[in-house]
């Protein structure tokens, strides 16, 4: 089940009831129902795994707090094993398999491929990142099995994030939820806010990307750079309405679950776009990885290269494929060419007069930091680094030989549907530009006939422009697949 | 009181958004005047104006002009099929068209008895339906899985149309009018006939399976329901270059007049008497181009009235059908479809 199918709203709302008229007493019983009933309704088998995880993790941090036979940390070691263990079997065992024949020169027909779990990647890192939370002393290991279930499988995150904090989540369910009508306003805004991000502006823009991607030799240098950024801003769309659709409904729930994106190509340089975008990820991969490999409390070269490890894991991650590793090594390499020409851009911009809070130097710089984050997007969309070379090299090839044209008739979008795109489009952009700017909007769930108002005009958008049913290729959630 | 507020505003917010959905949904549709489920046409009949009804599928709304047999007898008739219409949704349709007719008669194509359980058309069959309890019933009673979404809320189906319809379509399905045709379909093309095959209803279908004990058990509701009307109900097989084989007509023979009707005719015993030219009269081995629906319906008109002792109902308004006469009459081969 994913928030945009046609399911969900039956099974939100039979949720809802249960979850707020039950007597308090269930409420746990009902959330931790509601969950596996989520996740298991695209696969039932796959609830086997989420509860495995989940007994294996609790397990082995309680034995680690009582120091059973006399060993700690085996049983975090044992723990984190499993879990990564389990992700690594279903999501990168074939990779592995293939690129080892490959270099031995072996067959090897893909045996081993199996069916990926959806949100493998976000719940096994919640379960890793509590185990070390326990280990380092964060976090007392939970003793409450049912709370310690609710969390691995909180149905609002599982499929593809905000990545769960035990730590944060937790003393959440000390206490139950009573109904409480602005905050359950608060949620269904934000909920229907991402379902129109998702709906009418990503999956259109989808429509641009996928028509040249698949055929790009036939389209112009302009288009195939066009088709580029509008990857880019295909997929903050589309992952950024998943993490508003995840929040909102949390919210609604009476949980807070941590903000994932805030106006990430709003910033002046990659490593404060990483700072902005997935949010989650990148504390998660700063905190377990980048801080115990010694962060930037070490030699220039160690940070750099421990920057480079971090970014090489992000875009395994993502995928497995060279082309995600391609993706997060270009990220990985930014930053650190970044910081090494620091001091001589700074150089340049005082011998040009150029003074470093001039707005005209910011928008360079945030045009030139979309630029580069959309190359390396070039390979995350690809498939393949050899496409991507390729496409990467079509866009440096407008340098030389322009950009060939914009037939922008050919791109796969009708006129009016292009207009209604680009209207939306800008109302989103924006948003993030109010949000940056950290301007407060008014409490809208305090209102009733305007709130209300909002809420038809969001729904009605959906009906009438979002991309589902007959005559349109709705796009799954682009990091469902990780 | 602002509890009340919220109420209000949530409630006004529902009834908008359903308002305006069901109504786009209407406008976006595409007009539809012919090749069946002609719902937005036949409910600008004035009411309780026609004598007979004919149902089925394209074989029936092709094959029958309902202004030739008006023009010969002055009975009113009108055709209610739909594409590849199977046999359940024929009963809701029965049911539908009854609600603002009183016929005399009802004639069904019952061919769609050898249909699988859904066909290709589930979506026009139903979704032009107009929103009635009946519809309803249609829609869960017969309607593949994938289907209801978009019968059930006919944006899914087409809010897509909101990008490509002009302003002149709007305004037509805004204000449907009576049909010239009565819900004639007018084919004009012809394709010589040289002999006749028995039909292999599965089209190709690897998975084909005929749902025939289904089918039979809804001709019964559809002989019950015209019985409790005192509606005299005549099952029909269209004369066709393509028919059941015999095996195939005899059980079907003797399963139909089990049920308690008026009458069963195979219009493909009496194609001498109808007089068809199998160079000019066809328009492909299950259809019948204007020329032939003409003789058809000429001979259904003397059926109606020598036969079937039918008599006009005098409700009808001459006027409407004088027109519809005249525009019948001037419909050639040379047309146009």
């Amino acid at each position: 089940m994913s928030y945009t199918s046609l399911s969900f709203p039956v099974f939100i709302a039979a949720f809802f009831l249960l979850y707020y008229l039950l007597p308090k007493k269930y409420q746990k019983w009902v959330l931790l129902a509601g969950n596996y009933v989520f996740y298991m309704w695209w696969r039932p088998a796959f609830g086997a795994l989420i509860l495995a995880g989940t007994l294996i993790s609790y397990w082995a941090a309680l034995a680690y707090s009582k120091g059973a036979l006399g060993r700690k940390k085996l049983w975090i070691t044992l723990g984190v094993c499993y879990n990564l263990g389990v992700l690594f079997v279903f999501k990168y065992l074939d990779f592995f398999c293939s690129t080892f024949a490959r270099v031995l020169g072996l067959n090897y027909g893909h045996e081993l491929t199996l069916l990926l779990p959806v949100g493998i990647s976000f719940f096994t890192f919640s379960a890793v990142g509590y185990l070390f939370d326990v280990c380092k002393g964060k976090i007392e290991a939970e003793k409450n099995f049912l709370d310690f279930s609710v969390f691995v499988s909180f149905f609002p995150t599982i499929m593809a994030g905000p990545i769960g904090y035990a730590r944060n989540f937790l003393p959440q369910l000390g206490e139950t939820k009573a109904f409480d009508l602005a905050r359950v306003k608060r949620g269904i805004l934000r909920f229907a806010w991402g379902m129109v991000k998702k709906m009418v502006v990503a999956d259109t823009i989808a429509v641009i990307v996928n028509t040249v991607y698949a055929d790009a030799a036939n389209f112009s240098n302009g288009l195939v750079l066009l088709a580029a950024a509008a990857y880019s801003m295909q997929i903050y769309f589309n992952f950024s309405a998943y993490s508003d659709m995840a929040i909102g409904t949390a919210q609604a729930l009476g949980f807070s679950v941590m903000e994932n994106f805030d106006a990430p190509y709003l910033v002046a340089s990659v490593k404060d776009f990483w700072k902005k975008w997935h949010i989650s990820l990148t504390s998660w991969l700063r905190e377990y990885i980048y801080f115990p490999l010694g962060g930037s409390r070490c030699k220039k070269w160690r940070t750099y290269f421990n920057v480079m490890v971090v970014f090489a894991v992000s875009g395994l991650w993502h995928g497995a494929a060279f082309s995600f590793v391609v993706w997060g090594l270009l990220n990985g390499a930014y930053q650190v060419i970044g910081e090494i020409t620091l001091p001589a851009r700074k150089k340049l911009r005082a011998a040009l007069r150029v003074r470093e809070s001039s707005r005209v130097l910011w928008l360079w710089r945030c045009a030139v930091t979309f630029a580069l984050v959309t190359i390396a997007l070039v390979f995350f969309r690809a498939g393949s680094v050899a496409q991507g070379l390729y496409l990467v090299k079509r866009i440096l090839t407008i340098l030389t030989d322009g950009f060939g044209g914009f037939a922008l008739g050919t791109l796969g979008l009708l006129k009016r549907q292009a207009i209604l795109l680009a209207l939306y489009t800008a109302v989103f952009v924006a948003a993030d530009i109010f949000q940056a700017a950290r301007k407060s909007l008014p409490a809208l769930e305090e209102t009733d006939f305007a709130y209300w108002g909002v809420i038809l005009v969001l729904a009605l958008s959906v009906v009438f422009f979002g991309v589902y049913g007959r005559g349109f290729n709705p796009q799954d959630f682009v990091y469902f697949k990780f | 009181m602002k509890k009340a507020r919220e109420f209000l505003a949530f409630f006004l917010a529902v009834a908008l958004f359903v308002s305006i959905s069901y109504f786009a949904g209407d406008v976006l549709m595409p007009h539809r005047v012919d090749y069946g489920s002609t719902w937005h046409s036949y409910l600008k009949e004035d009411k309780d104006t026609i004598d007979v009804l004919v149902f089925g599928s394209s074989i029936a709304y092709c094959d029958v002009i309902p202004a030739v047999i008006w023009q010969k007898t002055g009975v009113t008739a009108y055709v209610m099929g739909g594409a590849e219409q199977t046999i359940p949704i024929t009963y809701y349709y029965v049911r539908e068209a009854c609600r603002t007719q009183s016929p005399e008669a009802i004639f069904v194509e019952v061919s769609g008895v050898y249909y699988d359980r859904y066909e290709e058309f589930t979506k026009v069959n139903v979704g032009y339906m107009p929103w009635t309890a009946n519809r309803i019933q249609a829609t869960f009673n017969t309607a593949e899985k994938c289907e209801l979404p978009g019968l059930v809320f006919p944006m899914y189906n087409y809010h897509c149309r909101v990008f490509q319809i002009g302003s002149n379509e709007v305004g037509r399905n805004l204000s449907y009018a009576p049909d010239k045709l009565a819900g004639y379909t007018l084919l004009t093309e012809h394709k010589a006939m040289e002999k006749t095959y028995y039909r292999d209803f599965s089209r190709g279908k690897a998975d084909y399976k005929p749902d025939y004990d289904r089918n039979m058990q809804y001709v019964g509701k559809i002989a019950q329901y015209c019985q409790d009307k005192g509606i005299r109900l005549y099952l029909y097989l269209a004369p066709a270059k393509e028919v059941p084989n015999p095996e195939r007509l005899k059980k079907l023979k003797s399963d139909l007049l089990s049920l308690p009707i008026a009458g069963y005719v195979n219009f493909n015993d009496t194609l001498g008497d109808i007089g068809f030219d199998d160079s000019t009269d066809w328009y492909d081995t299950l259809h019948l181009n204007v020329s032939g629906a003409k003789k058809f319906s000429a001979y259904l008109a003397d059926y109606l009235t020598d036969t079937l002792a039918l008599k006009p109902g005098g409700r009808a308004d001459t006027a409407l059908w004088r027109q519809r006469a005249d525009y019948a009459a001037g419909l050639s081969p040379d047309s146009g479809s």
